[in-house]
């Protein structure tokens, strides 16, 4: 997995991109599930056994943060890595949507 | 008092989706699950109103604090958890809700099973070799109840890793 989200090339999967975007602010859980779906408008809904391991894998990774805990929830943020990653992926995205305008009249 | 019934129904760990397709047809003939018992094999129903429920068989040991508020904290009722099995239910109108909605978790799901059987494997396979020359002071319904124990890990060894490689070569397309 570390591979896998930290890795130059290797593009991050949805569910990756939206939980680091969202962690841009503190959230925990089920903030993460619900944002992403309002975001999106209803497009993604992230199970919560997905979102439960992807979090634990990217704590692990350092690409988040655990900053506080209630109850039963977990509190995290995006680290310095996350940022530098979630960068990569941003600009892999732009030339994405730039090379799809450019065929997209051919379409 | 409510109409019940209980019915006795093995399950196997690697195919997840056959378990929680028959708790959701039985809910949407109007059999509501209550309770699970014996291990895992006796299901209890309570006649109802026909609903739309989603279940998911998850596999998690041990299952700690954060998981379980998260999944209740997304409408998620449990409502059997033993041995690192837990039997999840949501009833919802609309989309069906998933507890997994990428393939990576299920392929996870599994690692984490197959080191369980795993290491059941290696020590029980371990103590019947230590064991062997006092074989004959075993009585032979012990034995055959062994026998059959470790038949049911190597099975579930096998059928698990099967599935974990279809989920694989799932992931890898596109």
């Amino acid at each position: 997995m570390k591979e896998k989200l930290t890795g130059n090339t290797a593009p991050i999967s949805e569910t990756a991109y939206y939980i680091l975007l969202s962690l841009m602010d503190i959230r925990h859980g089920y903030g993460i599930i619900q944002y992403v779906e309002e975001l999106t408008e209803g497009r993604i809904r992230l199970g919560a056994g997905t979102v439960y391991g992807t979090l634990s894998r990217m704590e692990k990774d350092g690409l988040i943060r655990a900053i506080a805990e209630e109850e039963r929830r977990k509190l995290y943020r995006i680290t310095k890595a996350g940022i530098d990653l979630l960068r990569l992926e941003i600009a892999r995205i732009k030339e994405m949507y730039e090379h799809a305008k450019r065929v997209e009249g051919a379409l | 008092m409510k109409k019940t019934k209980t019915v006795l129904k093995f399950w196997s760990g690697a195919y997840p989706d056959k378990l929680e397709k028959w708790l959701e047809h039985m809910e949407s003939i109007g059999w509501r699950l209550v309770k699970v018992g014996w291990i895992g094999v006796k299901f209890t129903f309570e006649k109802g109103e026909p609903s739309s429920v989603s279940y998911s068989l998850d596999y998690r040991y041990p299952s700690d604090a954060e998981y379980l508020g998260l999944l209740e904290d997304a409408g998620w009722q449990l409502i059997f958890n033993s041995s690192g099995w837990l039997i999840w239910r949501i009833p919802y109108e609309g989309a069906k809700p998933e507890m997994y909605t990428d393939t990576d978790s299920l392929i996870q799901r599994n690692e984490r099973l197959l080191k369980v059987y795993g290491v059941l494997m290696l020590t029980q396979i371990t103590l019947a070799v230590a064991n062997m020359k006092n074989l004959t002071i075993f009585p032979l319904p012990l034995m055959l109840l062994y026998i059959a124990l470790l038949s049911i890990i190597i099975i579930a060894f096998i059928q698990t890793f099967h599935a974990n490689r279809k989920l694989k070569s799932k992931a890898k397309k596109l």
